[in-house]
């Protein structure tokens, strides 16, 4: 799979997340994906600003789209390697399409493909919300993040 | 007023924007130690670097062509003559240090504009900072122009770090170019908790409105290119000098640069709670504000120390937010600093002038009207917010004195921490030791000083009283004007009052330390002078006490009185309070307190008249009663002299000691006013008496009798005697009104703490 189309389905599916989870962040979307893809260590310290001259800051919850971005790669590369698992003879291009349709079941106007089985349901749920703890999130909306990764793929 | 309607008023919130910003006066304070600080580097730095062996072998040569300096001290044309040639031989010299010092100064300012023009750019650059679009977020954007309207701003241009986290707003920019920068996460905050959004950019554009993005950003940027441009050259110019200048010139120089850090801490600090209250303030108000305020982050904190911060405490912002009253209490700190910036600038101010202004005065005046009218703004504003809640609420006021004394202390400990005292900057060692001898004048000790625990200590207590009296004067005048005018008189009376007490303050300076750097030095030969002559008018008449003689007669007094400030500066300290007596009053139904200026002038005129009649008399017993032969002498004549000025002098004590007694209220400036109007009439009595006495020959005392019918004194000796009485006469109604008042005070047992305070 090409780096370019793989970063595209991530923002695409990070994008959805964020929607469903924190769609106040949906205007910060856009440069946030772009630097996460230039460096992603960077955008998930999520630094607080510093005590300026003139200054306001207030505390506030952590973003939502840097692990959502997270959150969706590994989910994607996830699911790439079990659909590789399944299909080893097929072109990665193939594979990424797959992907793709895996996320969009409801707007595609083609056949519809076969899903993902309920035992593969729960390990991306187990990889989404594992990731999701491991960068912080509080645990409400690790869950939620979970399950809207979850959700967006169960779309029949 | 009643328990009820001090509620009623307890519950109104004063506005604290009623008076120009001490802020302001502070941020000026500010830049004006650190340019105080670069002039002592500077000088320091010019003697590392230049030829220290021509420069004194010039001024070696000067010195011995100009003559002893005591010649003609008695003789001011020959004395002039003297001080003239001294500086035309040294002009080239101090000029070419002056222009040195000067373009040291230009290159630190032009720096500084540089770093504060820049600096947007660096911060746009650093921050990640673009514009903020109606493409990212139209709401966003439509909002924010809603909230400038609402602050009274123009919209300046918004920018965002959408990485950024954290809900923060930054206000910077220069002038005609003005930014306010929004985190990504106080962008999210707009869609989900919209109050505390508007409370933060209400913050940000609070500051746009109170005009501290210039203030602040020029002084930071003064400050590192001080450090860069001043600090950085001087340090290792000190690496030839013994370890205990270094020593001097380190810790006074930490010790600078530590209270120019905190106190622009404090400044900054003050502006963080007045754009909260600002922002409070507005038509809808910001209800958001308090949580946000109690939500702010913790970062940056620098060990708990809150001087150590650029922002107060959650807690003291809250507090203010909930009580404005807590920004009208007058701080000691911003006394104390106004106080130390005083003496610490002036000293490298008067060095620096007297490089180009070589009047013997000039540059002492010059020096203290350039620093301290504004250490007088930031006590005016200190003073009459204090006063103004406290007739606004109705409540009794908080004791000022310590303010007062606060100004005081910090005078000294500013003198003392003066990098001035370090020699001047000067060079050390044998040939400016040897310089001195020649000069044969002594060595101008500082204020502070070991001195100060012997007899230097009158040096020490003439500050701390002469500026607690200072600080209570100003009380006096925001007291009767607030009290007089209501709270509309507290804008431009304010206004007023900073000029009025600038002045006072500037005039007080310049003669403090003409008194104590240039006088004293040259009381000997002056104290030498004043006996001879006393000693010899003895012989011929009457002349009293000898302390009395020195007061009148001594070149000293008679100098600092007739310096032209002193009178104006003198009238100030009666006319601003007693202007109030204009007023309208704050209400109709509002009793106004009385003011009894008809009573000062007329005890002020019955004390001049009566003085005038005891001259006419005075002349008439010496025309009767002293022989022609004896009367021509020129000792009698002189010791004649003595007797006029001492009665015009005394007629405004006597004036003002009853005009204190019977005005009961502000008894003081009624004192002053009495004493004035007294010694107005009694120079009037003595010139004219003159000319009565060449036209009247029983008052007559010279031999020409009626021949020179009528004469008429001239000009410059009518002024003379003009500031000559009326400035010593001043000063000794002062002294008495206040032993008047305090006198009354013990008398009635206190009670008139009770009343309005003088």
């Amino acid at each position: 799979m090409t780096e370019s189309v793989e970063n595209e389905i991530v923002a695409d599916v990070a994008r959805g997340l964020v929607a469903q989870t924190a769609p106040q962040e949906l205007p910060l979307f856009r440069a946030m994906s772009e630097a996460y893809f230039k460096d992603p260590q960077k955008v998930l310290e999520q630094k607080q600003g510093k005590d300026e001259m003139l200054g306001f800051g207030v505390e506030i919850a952590m973003f939502v789209a840097p692990v959502a971005l997270e959150v969706a790669k590994t989910v994607v590369t996830f699911l790439v390697a079990e659909l590789r698992k399944s299909a080893e003879k097929e072109a990665s291009g193939a594979i990424q399409e797959r992907v793709h349709e895996l996320f969009h079941r409801d707007t595609g106007g083609g056949e519809p493909q076969p899903g993902l089985t309920r035992e593969q349901l729960a390990r991306v749920h187990e990889v989404a919300l594992k990731k999701a703890s491991e960068l912080k999130l509080p645990k409400p909306q690790a869950d939620l993040l979970a399950d809207s990764v979850v959700g967006s793929l169960s779309v029949a | 007023m009643s328990p009820e309607t001090g509620a009623a008023a307890r519950q109104t919130r004063v506005d604290p924007f009623a008076f120009p910003s001490d802020t302001t006066f502070r941020f000026v304070l500010l830049i004006l130690s650190v340019l105080g600080a670069s002039l002592f580097a500077f000088n320091w730095v010019y003697w590392s670097v230049h030829d220290v062996n021509r420069e004194l072998a010039i001024t070696f040569r000067c010195v011995r062509e100009a003559g002893p300096v005591f010649s003609g001290t008695g003789d001011p044309t020959a004395y002039a003559a003297r001080t003239s040639r001294l500086h035309a031989c040294l002009a080239g010299l101090n000029h070419e240090k002056g222009r040195w010092i000067l373009g040291a100064v230009g290159l630190l300012l032009l720096v500084a504009l540089v770093v504060y023009a820049v600096w947007p750019k660096w911060k746009l650059w650093r921050g990640k900072l673009t514009p903020l679009t109606a493409e990212d977020a139209p709401e966003v954007v439509a909002y924010l122009d809603e909230l400038c309207r609402e602050a009274g701003v123009p919209t300046p241009r918004f920018v965002w770090n959408p990485l950024a986290a954290g809900a923060s707003g930054l206000a910077f920019g220069r002038l005609g170019s003005r930014y306010v920068a929004l985190s990504g996460g106080l962008v999210t905050t707009f869609y989900t908790d919209r109050d505390a959004f508007r409370a933060v950019v209400l913050h940000e554009l609070a500051h746009l409105r109170n005009g501290d993005v210039d203030k602040t950003y020029f002084t930071m940027a003064l400050w590192y290119s001080f450090l860069a441009i001043a600090v950085l050259p001087l340090l290792p110019t000190l690496h030839d000098e013994g370890a205990a200048t270094i020593w001097r010139v380190s810790w006074r120089l930490a010790a600078l640069v530590v209270l120019v850090y905190l106190s622009r801490n404090a400044v900054l600090r003050a502006r963080e709670v007045y754009a909260d209250v600002r922002a409070s303030l507005g038509p809808n108000g910001a209800p958001g504000l308090e949580r946000a305020v109690g939500k702010l982050k913790s970062s940056g904190r620098r060990l708990g120390i809150p001087f150590l911060h650029v922002h107060p405490s959650p807690k003291e912002r809250l507090a203010a937010l909930r009580d404005n009253d807590r920004l009208f209490r007058p701080g000691l700190w911003e006394a104390f600093g106004a106080g130390v910036v005083l003496t610490l600038v002036y000293h490298q101010l008067v060095t620096l002038i007297t490089f180009y202004y070589t009047s013997d005065t000039g540059a002492l005046w010059l020096a203290a009207l350039i620093v301290a009218p504004f250490a007088a703004g930031v006590v005016v504003l200190g003073v009459w917010r204090g006063v103004f809640l406290a007739t606004v609420r109705n409540a009794t006021l908080s004791p000022l004195w310590r303010i007062g004394l606060a100004l005081g202390a910090g005078f000294l400990i500013g003198e003392f921490l003066s990098l001035q005292n370090l020699a001047s900057g000067s060079p050390t060692g044998e040939a400016p030791k040897a310089l001195a001898k020649i000069i044969d004048v002594p060595p101008t000790r500082p204020v502070v000083g070991t001195a100060l625990f012997g007899p230097g200590l009158v040096w020490g207590v003439i500050p701390l009283v002469s500026l607690l009296l200072f600080v209570l004067w100003i009380q006096t005048g925001a007291r009767v004007w607030l009290e007089r005018g209501g709270e509309r008189a507290a804008r431009w009376a304010g206004r007023l009052a900073i000029l009025a007490a600038g002045a006072v303050l500037t005039v007080w300076t310049g003669i403090f330390f003409l008194l104590h750097d240039l006088l004293v030095q040259v009381a000997p030969v002056t104290a030498r002078i004043v006996n001879a002559d006393y000693d010899a008018i003895g012989t011929v008449t009457w002349t009293g006490p000898r302390f009395l003689y020195r007061l009148v007669m001594d070149p000293e007094a008679q100098y600092l009185g007739s310096r032209w400030p002193v009178v104006p500066a003198f009238a100030l300290l009666w006319a601003f309070p007693l202007a109030a007596v204009a007023a309208r009053a704050r209400a109709r139904s509002a009793p106004r307190p009385r003011l009894f200026v008809g009573r000062a002038l007329l005890v002020g005129a019955a004390s001049g008249a009566s003085a005038w009649i005891l001259l006419l008399v005075l002349r008439a017993r010496v025309h009767s009663g002293v022989d022609l032969s004896i009367r021509k002498q020129d000792t009698f004549i002189l010791g004649f002299q003595y007797w006029q000025l001492s009665l015009a002098i005394a007629t405004q004590v006597v004036a003002s000691t009853v005009a204190a007694a019977v005005c009961p209220r502000l008894r003081i400036p009624h004192g002053l006013l009495a004493g004035f109007v007294g010694g107005v009439i009694g120079v009037a009595a003595l010139l004219l008496s003159v000319t009565i006495g060449t036209c009247v020959r029983p008052l007559s005392l010279g031999a020409s009798g009626t021949a020179d019918c009528p004469f008429f004194v001239q000009g410059v000796f009518v002024r003379q005697v003009f500031y000559q009485v009326v400035g010593l006469g001043s000063a000794l109604a002062l002294v008495a009104a206040l032993t008047t008042r305090g006198a009354v005070m013990l008398a009635t047992g206190r009670r008139e703490q009770r009343g309005p305070s003088d």
